[in-house]
């Protein structure tokens, strides 16, 4: 503690004495508090105690009350409270209240200050526990985001990259240094600026920046700086409260999976390919035994040949069906688009179905106009599904019964029929396959598409089928950007159509 | 009668095509894999090969392309029988020079049509 203002103030009465005055704030104000420091005063001007009270009444003066002398501490027009001095008997209170009033501004101005200082201090306290929560918040946030294998980029409603995590440097070789807090356009030319990054991410980020309402998603191939497959989507981030963030990119390493079910195609193939062989000499020797030698067979032995050669069938027809779905989930089907008529496509169908046809009894009327207008398809994958809809309807048709076939063109909405998706491509052909079959209860509408799915009732039991055939339908159509749809009455028939663009229309330059 | 080469090493297969081509009269010769094949074709010209793809030694791709090559414009007609069914598969025996392509498993009948259609082309 300083030394204490010098006894000459007690000589010099009231005269202002500004060492000490200044010295009493620096000493007052380099205290915790002005309490302790009242007693070392009380000593300096020579009295039992002094303290500080609370304010009472309003005054202006000195107060004495018996032992008791007291000065308001005034700070501008406001009385803070008041200094008490228990004065030893004999002093002269003339005196004693003259120097009290001498000290009464620094202590009052003490009083304002340490307050103040006291309610910054706290305010400082408190402001410094919210910025280190607030770090430690973040922090945490970004340990959790560096920690995923994914890459996430976040640019605000100002076109600024404001969040780039660890991994999109490490998917792209961008310093994410470089990126933070510029402009989007600067992210945009980074990535343009690496030959090992595509055009369609470029272009994808161009396209999305500034769009806070869609969400995309989509997949790249990277060839530097390490071979990969990032699978990405995009979209707009809200906060809870509803305020929009910005939209996010993020990207994830889809290599391995890639390789996975590339793996896993090869090896349908190959499996494929190695129960042919075996097939090949059941089906070969069971039709050569049919072929060759029925005169030498009898009745019992020829029906046993025919139940091989049926399955071999089947079971030939299940491996090109798994085959088939394999290509198409990995993107592997080969179609070639061109120019044909649905009419031939219909007839080619019908002749590879006429002998089950006949064996069943059924008849088949094909209502097509040969004016139809060519249409754009793959006419091998196209006979595919036109002979899978047949095969059904023969199939589920299970006494003599009518299978028509019909065709028509629809130039607009309006000239679809009403069970039919409005989602289509115009000009398309509409090819409709009816059949008086057992038809479809709407308890197994929603899962007629699914892999695998068939119907299960008392009329269609002992009828074979891979339950893939609707689903490659569906696929196929789908990829030549058509629609199948179908409608159905349960003991009466069902009719199953599909749509298939014509060579005419504009969306040939998507194909 | 024809005399026709027939190269693939599943014995049964095998077999089963010389059995169909000589019940309908044909005189069949056989290699169980591509270097014998190529090794007699170039010997004997037969009047029609049908070829595997995947044997040991050459590739019946491989055998049909020096057969044509070796044969030139009076190359006997080439048929590939194989497993490998894709379009892709077809359009390579095409371009090896092949004739036919015909996709196992294959009924007898429809062998015997492809055959005698390719002789008598």
């Amino acid at each position: 503690m300083d030394a204490l203002p010098p006894r000459s103030l007690s000589e010099t009465g009231t005269e202002l004495d500004l060492r000490a005055f200044y010295r009493l704030i620096a000493l007052a104000t380099q205290l915790d508090a002005v309490d302790p420091a009242l007693p070392a005063l009380a000593g300096h001007l020579d009295v039992a105690s002094l303290a500080i009270m609370a304010p009472g009444e309003r005054r202006e003066h000195a107060a004495e009350d018996g032992s008791h002398l007291s000065v308001p501490l005034m700070f501008h027009d406001r009385q803070l409270g008041e200094l008490r001095a228990t004065v030893r008997p004999g002093t002269d209170t003339a005196i004693l209240a003259a120097r009290l009033k001498f000290f009464s501004p620094a202590i009052a101005l003490h009083l304002v200050m340490s307050t103040r200082f006291e309610e910054r201090a706290t305010e400082s306290a408190q402001r410094g526990q919210l910025a280190r929560d607030l770090h430690d918040e973040r922090d945490r946030l970004e340990a959790v985001l560096d920690a995923t294998n994914d890459a996430i980029l976040l640019v605000d409603t100002q076109d600024t990259l404001t969040m780039a995590t660890p991994q999109f440097e490490s998917f792209t070789g961008i310093s994410r240094y470089d990126i933070l807090g510029m402009p989007v356009e600067h992210l945009v030319q980074r990535i343009g600026e690496r030959p090992g990054l595509p055009a369609a991410m470029t272009n994808m980020i161009s396209a999305l920046a500034g769009n806070f309402t869609e969400s995309l998603g989509g997949e790249f191939e990277l060839t530097e700086p390490q071979r990969r497959i990032l699978v990405w989507y995009s979209l707009p981030v809200y906060v809870r409260s509803g305020v929009l963030l910005g939209r996010i990119f993020a990207f994830r390493d889809a290599t391995r999976e890639r390789e996975l079910d590339r793996m896993k195609t090869d090896f349908i193939s190959l499996v494929s390919h190695e129960l042919r062989t075996p097939l090949t000499s059941v089906k070969g020797f069971s039709d050569l035994l049919l072929e060759n030698g029925a005169d030498r067979l009898d009745d019992e032995i020829r029906e046993y040949v025919d139940i091989i050669a049926f399955n071999a069938d089947r079971l030939i027809t299940l491996i090109n069906d798994i085959l088939d779905i394999t290509r198409i989930d990995s993107d592997r089907i080969e179609l070639k688009p061109e120019g044909c008529m649905i009419a031939e496509i219909i007839d080619q169908a019908a002749a590879i179905l006429h002998i089950q046809l006949d064996q069943r009894g059924h008849t088949l009327t094909i209502d097509v106009p040969r004016t139809l207008p060519p249409i754009w398809a793959d006419p091998a994958r196209l006979v595919q599904v036109m002979t899978n809809l047949l095969a059904n309807a023969i199939k589920y048709t299970i006494h003599s019964g009518e299978i028509a076939v019909s065709a028509f063109v629809a130039n607009s909405a309006d000239d679809l029929p009403a069970t039919a998706p409005h989602a289509q491509i115009f000009p398309c052909v509409i090819v409709s396959v009816h059949d008086t079959g057992i038809g479809i209860a709407p308890d197994d509408a929603e899962k007629l598409f699914q892999r695998f799915y068939r119907i299960e009732t008392s009329e269609s039991r002992g009828i074979g089928g891979t339950g893939l055939g609707l689903a490659i339908v569906k696929s196929l159509v789908e990829l030549q950007g058509g629609r199948v749809w179908f409608e159905s009455t349960p003991m009466q028939g069902s009719t199953f159509s599909f749509s298939v663009p014509t060579a005419s229309g504009s969306h040939l330059a998507s194909y | 009668m024809s005399h026709i080469l027939v190269a693939e090493d599943e014995p049964h297969i095998l077999l089963l095509i010389q059995r169909k081509l000589e019940t309908a009269g044909h005189l069949v010769a056989t290699a169980t894999n591509g270097d014998e094949a190529l090794a007699m074709a170039l010997r004997d010209r037969p009047d029609l090969l049908l070829l595997d793809i995947l044997m040991p030694g050459r590739e019946g791709l491989e055998v049909c392309k020096a057969i044509k090559t070796a044969y030139g414009a009076s190359a006997p007609p080439v048929i590939i029988i194989s497993a490998l069914g894709q379009q892709l598969d077809v359009e390579a025996g095409v371009s090896a020079g092949a004739d036919d392509y015909i996709i196992k498993p294959f009924s007898p009948r429809a062998l015997l049509e492809r055959v005698e259609a390719a002789l008598y082309r």
